[in-house]
């Protein structure tokens, strides 16, 4: 006797998608066991990209593990040829802290030629009903691009990563695709300061920032020539926390060629100067308090340094907008003069 | 949730947390009597170590770990180290981070009772408070054998630190058995009462850090389409079950002492049972919630010896199978006497005498030795009042169910009928399902890590007041005291099965039976 299939697929060239739920409902993956899956109902995830981020995309889905989508569609856009090749699979996979598989499945489709201009088309006509549909767009996004237009008013949740052009760019497409009508936006750059928020909330008591309110100076540090888009977002993030009378300053510093911050200065009038420098290579910082009265305290803090796939599996887990996120973007856009 | 009993110095959040941030609480020490146990080691420092790690620990945070062994901070650390990395979420501990966890880490060795050993403390915490800038506030965790809980209050009444001013708070924590029946709950409640009020003490009861329990308010409350049939009118009865596989493994000594009934009954079930029938609160505050809590559980009659024969039963496991495997049965237990009186298995029905459920029984059991561990509640509607399917092989339908799955496999499911494909008009029970794991990609945190934080935090809400706690009591103990004097029909089900006959006859006198799980 066999022994049961745990991960299942079908390859081919097709006109439309229509042949491949078909495709899909053949598939019939297994648990461990050979006991039918049920299937794992989280959300669509939809990725748009060039060919080659569609593929670095797949291997960040891959590395998900219990944060998998329950269908994850990735579609790439390539001028040359025509028609669609598709690759779907489905698989048992083990969800949070189930013992039981459940089934999730992978659609990868490149669209050649024409076909290109239909991707949210194709991508309507795959995705599980009554599921909230993200769609993670692994680039700067063009809003002129019908085809972001129409994924992001599919979306529940739109994951950008404008991170890859440079920072103030990045700020104004953010500024342009955040609406309210609109779906609940962020950003893999937003996702990856998390860490240096938390750290901020840590250090930080109302009676703090009663006296940052009048007037902090924060400087942050970055290993990037011009401010990156995370440096930009924190920026506006403290901006808008603290308040219009804080001066906000940027200041690059070599770290081995790692562009994202690497440390944050905060002094506020009262005289106490809080620093927090990142340690290169840990998932932790050194933070330095230095108290009005001249006391001065250092520790070691843990920092979380999470991978591009830890920071795609938090936003996963996010429904809401993110009103902070949205108001960190419009005073960055102050600070960058947008 | 927020709570209404947050005192000085509680943190007011400065920056807006958004949907990614979390509260961090205000400085403090957190003294942890009872630092080398088992209860210590396998939830304590874990959770501790992974609230920090998650950057939610301040950095003026310290940990005084008090037990009387002879150990020194560096002994300590090992321990601690050690308890983390084989208990703890994380197998690999981070050299840089354990290395700032472990310098909050201080430890006394003290016999409990001697009051130089308080002064001793006072005076490390004044030290870490000047060292470390700290702020003064204090939470005592007592992981101790239950006589040490009135002891260590009152010493630390004696030292001061019980007190709180504008600026700091000082807050015990009590794990359970709070009391071992009525009047020692009392005792134990006046004494450290005495020394800490209400609002500083925060009487533990971990299911109420577990996920599906705090959902159990969301799905009432967040829904509209269950709170109009959640009452008498739609309810024909309601099952708790918390079933373990387990025996008593290490914990003999202790088990023989308490039993089901006080082990699981009179806090966990009680608890699960009064958010299963509460009224909707006010709002979700802890004094709103404990309020409505409450009032269940005063309209839960007691039991008499009237009614005793009616309303409980109790076995003890004799040697069965577990899973396929031999296992002996309890008085061959390790640490439990050759002739013990104590019950492993309890089955009770109960009431709620009030407008929502007069009429509704309650059906709760708890076991070891059950085939198989499984917590969970189940509402049992009542049948369709008429089924129009004449002429076909349709006779009757199950009852819809609603069960709350609290371990394992977190989640809900929904009994109804459905057509059975064919030309014949049958019908089958399906059900519709939601699971934790597979709906929701955050993962739940640790109990212990919820309440540790919440203790910190100054919210009460997922922990038991003292009106809950002595209700509890007054429910039981006629039937602690009977039980206690009275000869249990020793061995009478066998491990592997779902407890003694006695269990099915309580139901079934009712036209109803257990659910097989």
């Amino acid at each position: 006797m066999s022994e049961p299939a745990t991960e299942v697929a079908w390859d081919g060239h097709v006109a439309n998608v229509g042949e491949l739920s078909r495709a899909l409902n053949e598939l019939k993956p297994t648990g461990p066991g050979g006991d039918p899956l049920a299937v794992a109902t989280v959300l669509n995830l939809v990725v748009a990209a060039e060919p080659e981020r569609a593929a670095e995309a797949e291997r960040v889905i891959e590395a998900l593990a219990d944060h998998q989508p329950s269908r994850a569609i990735i579609v790439a856009r390539d001028p040359d040829g025509d028609g669609i090749d598709a690759h779907v699979e489905a698989r048992a996979q083990l969800m949070g802290s189930t013992r039981t598989p459940s089934r999730v499945e992978l659609v990868h489709l490149r669209l050649h030629g024409a076909a290109g201009g239909g991707a949210a088309s194709a991508v309507r006509a795959l995705l599980r009903s009554d599921l909230p549909v993200f769609v993670w767009w692994p680039d700067v996004p063009d809003p002129t691009d019908p085809v972001f237009v129409d994924l992001a008013q599919r979306a529940d949740r739109l994951i950008v990563e404008a991170g890859h052009g440079d920072g103030s760019l990045g700020i104004r497409r953010l500024v342009q695709i955040i609406s309210d009508r609109g779906p609940a936006v962020t950003d893999l750059a937003w996702a990856a300061l998390t860490p240096w928020r938390q750290l901020l909330n840590q250090l930080t008591t109302r009676e703090h920032l009663e006296h940052m309110r009048e007037g902090a100076t924060a400087t942050i540090r970055h290993g990037a020539v011009e401010p990156t888009l995370g440096a930009l977002l924190l920026g506006g993030w403290l901006l808008d926390s603290i308040g219009p009378a804080t001066t906000v300053m940027f200041a690059a510093a070599s770290r081995g060629g790692d562009p994202s911050i690497c440390e944050i200065r905060l002094a506020d009038p009262s005289g106490r100067v809080v620093e927090i420098d990142r340690v290169t290579g840990r998932a932790a910082a050194a933070v330095v308090t230095h108290a009005p009265d001249a006391t001065t305290h250092d520790r070691m803090m843990p920092m979380p340094e999470p991978t591009r796939t830890q920071l795609l599996a938090g936003e996963l887990e996010l429904q809401r907008r993110d009103h902070p996120f949205e108001r960190a973007v419009h005073a960055a856009r102050r600070l960058v003069g947008a | 949730m927020t709570s209404a009993t947050t005192v000085a110095n509680d943190p007011q959040t400065a920056f807006d947390l958004g949907a990614r941030l979390s509260r961090t609480p205000a400085p403090a020490s957190i003294v942890i009597f009872g630092a080398s146990g088992d209860l210590s080691h396998r939830k304590l420092m874990p959770a501790l170590y992974n609230l920090a790690l998650q950057q939610l620990l301040p950095p003026e945070m310290n940990i005084i770990g008090m037990s009387r062994s002879a150990w020194s901070d560096d002994q300590f650390r090992d321990e601690v180290r050690q308890a983390v990395a084989t208990h703890g979420a994380h197998d690999v501990l981070d050299a840089d981070i354990w290395d700032a966890f472990a310098r909050r880490l201080h430890y006394l060795s003290a016999s409990f009772d001697n009051p130089g050993a308080y002064n001793d403390l006072r005076g490390a915490l004044a030290h870490l408070n000047r060292s470390t800038g700290g702020l003064g506030n204090r939470l005592f965790y007592l992981a101790t054998a239950p006589e040490f809980f009135p002891v260590i209050a009152e010493q630390l009444g004696d030292a001061g630190l019980a007190s709180e001013d504008d600026d700091t708070f000082s807050r015990i924590v009590v794990e359970k058995p709070f009391g071992e029946n009525l009047a020692s709950a009392r005792t134990l409640n006046e004494r450290v009462g005495a020394v800490f009020g209400e609002r500083q003490t925060y009487r533990i009861d971990h299911y109420l850090g577990k996920e599906t329990v705090q959902n159990l308010l969301v799905l009432r409350f967040g829904n509209a389409i269950f709170e109009p049939i959640w009452n008498r009118r739609y309810v024909d009865h309601v099952q708790i079950t918390v079933a373990e596989d387990l025996g008593v493994e290490t914990r003999g000594g202790y088990y023989d002492q308490s039993g089901a009934l006080r082990d699981i009954v009179q806090n966990h079930i009680f608890q699960v049972l009064s958010l299963v029938a509460m009224e909707p609160p006010a709002r979700f505050d802890s004094r709103s919630v404990h309020d409505e809590k409450v009032k269940v559980l005063r309209a839960i009659p007691e039991i008499t010896a009237d009614n005793i024969h009616e309303s409980a039963v109790r076995g003890q496991y004799r040697a069965g199978f577990i899973a396929g495997q031999p296992v002996v049965g309890y008085r061959a237990e390790h640490g439990v006497a050759p002739d013990s009186n104590t019950e492993t298995f309890v089955a009770m029905r109960l009431t709620v005498d009030n407008w929502r459920w007069a009429g509704t029984p309650f059906y709760l059991r708890t076991g070891k030795r059950m085939p198989r561990r499984a917590t969970e509640v189940a509402i049992q509607f009542k049948p369709a009042p008429h089924l129009p399917f004449a002429h076909t092989v349709v006779e009757s339908t199950e009852p819809n169910l609603l069960i709350l799955r609290i371990q394992p496999d977190e989640g809900t499911s929904l009994r109804f009928s459905a057509k059975v494909p064919g030309p014949q008009v049958d019908i089958r029970n399906v059900s519709m399902d939601f699971q934790y794991g597979s709906s929701f990609l955050k993962p739940t945190a640790e109990a212990y890590e919820r309440l540790l934080l919440d203790a910190l935090l100054g919210d009460s809400t997922l922990f038991a007041r003292w009106d809950e706690v002595e209700r509890g009591w007054e429910i039981v103990d006629e039937l602690l005291h009977l039980w206690d004097t009275t000869p249990i029909a020793a061995s009478n089900y066998a491990a592997g099965t779902w407890g003694p006959t006695e269990a099915d006859a309580l139901i079934r006198r009712d036209g109803r039976e257990w659910r097989r799980l």
